[in-house]
């Protein structure tokens, strides 16, 4: 299944009950504390069960979960660029 | 149905099942007036509330009244008339013999509705799938930017919203079928997917029921295709020239893991209203497990966030 931006945002809005207002694609979500701990659990799991992959033990880093266009970058390598 | 035996007609459903379609078909029957949402029910519920102290003292207008003479019964015959002679004179002046009334909350106070409308009326009930009613309810929030009152008093409590509207969904539902199955010569229930996908059927059974039977598919094509008082109520069925599916499965958008987060409060009544119960979760100590995995990783990722900013500083 594909994961948008847009959808991210959305769930971090609606589920999470964050402030989305002002994100961009780059904007710092858990090293500036605009997401926390216990939201990006949530949030992985969101993803992991809306894309049907795991996400690996090594894989749980800034690089691939500080931003919007990082996560999108690490799903889409996961899935493939159609998925 | 005899016809005679009752005065008014109530609708009842959890806000967004339907209520102001079903409101419009009734009142395109040629001898029932259904006004926009007068809010005399609701108003009347607020009215009628006691609240309890120690020693099983109730503070409220009827035990009030009572200390002066009033008993429970002549409180209520005299609200009610208060109440009805509304409806009597909208329903007088468009010609017609009997009035229905439709407000989207009354659902909420159906304990005074009991009280105060008991067997002077019957009660049109509409139930529709919880996860559209959730789904079209926070549409609705967004759009007024803040929730109807009833429905506030959940959100105040859960703040995860779509969890809010489930239990709001399941409280008046729950209430309402209790209501249906204590009092099945009162009540018709439908549903709204079925209403939406067969109005002319469906209509039927209820214009049956109230003894007013119709022309129905002669009422359908008037029904929506004049411009009437519109009064508060869905705007979207405003808009709406014909009964359609158009907004049945709209959930299909929530996420699975909202779904997942809904189930356990709806399916337990979805099953009892006749639908298939929604995606439960396929293990939850297994997807506590992942998390408590994933929360283990994620605590690593904030260390090196800490580094990080340290570093920058």
């Amino acid at each position: 299944m594909s994961l948008t931006a847009e959808a991210i945002l959305q769930f971090m809005n609606d589920e999470l009950g964050i402030d989305t207002t002002g994100l961009g694609p780059d904007s710092p979500l858990f090293s500036s504390g605009v997401i926390d701990s216990f939201s990006l659990v949530t949030l992985l799991s969101h993803i992991e069960q809306t894309c049907g992959f795991q996400i690996g033990p090594s894989d749980v880093n800034l690089d691939n979960f500080d931003s919007l266009a990082r996560i999108i970058a690490y799903v889409t390598r996961m899935t493939g660029p159609d998925a | 149905m005899n016809a005679d035996t009752y005065e008014g007609i109530v609708v009842l459903g959890v806000p967004r099942s339907g209520t102001t379609l079903l409101r419009r078909l009734l009142n395109a029957h040629p001898r029932i007036a259904c006004p926009p949402e007068t809010n005399l029910l609701s108003a009347a519920g607020r009215f009628l509330e006691e609240h309890r102290f120690a020693g099983g003292l109730s503070v409220g207008v009827v035990p009030g009244l009572d200390f002066s003479g009033f008993d429970e019964q002549r409180v209520l015959q005299r609200f009610r008339e208060f109440l009805f002679s509304f409806w009597r004179e909208i329903a007088d002046r468009e010609g017609k013999a009997r009035w229905a009334e439709k407000t989207a909350v009354d659902v909420f106070h159906l304990d005074a509705i009991e009280r105060l409308c008991g067997a002077h009326c019957r009660y049109v009930c509409i139930v529709r799938h919880p996860l559209d009613v959730v789904c079209s309810l926070k549409e609705l929030g967004d759009k007024m930017e803040c929730h109807l009152p009833e429905i506030y008093e959940y959100v105040r409590r859960r703040p995860a919203q779509f969890e809010a509207f489930a239990e709001a969904w399941r409280d008046g539902n729950e209430r309402l079928l209790r209501f249906c199955e204590q009092h099945p010569d009162w009540t018709v229930r439908l549903r709204y997917e079925d209403l939406t996908r067969d109005p002319e059927q469906e209509l039927a059974r209820v214009f049956d029921f109230l003894g007013e039977p119709t022309d129905v598919p002669a009422l359908l094509a008037r029904a929506l295709g004049k411009t009437e008082s519109v009064g508060l109520g869905d705007w979207k069925t405003y808009d709406a020239r014909s009964v359609g599916t158009d907004s049945v499965g709209r959930h299909e958008a929530l996420s699975k893991w909202t779904v997942q987060r809904l189930a356990p409060i709806v399916n337990p009544l979805m099953t009892r209203l006749g639908y298939a119960p929604v995606g439960a979760r396929a293990s939850d100590a297994a997807d506590e497990k992942r998390r408590e995995e994933l929360s283990r990783r994620i605590a690593s990722m904030k260390l090196a966030a800490a580094k990080g900013n340290d570093d920058a500083r």
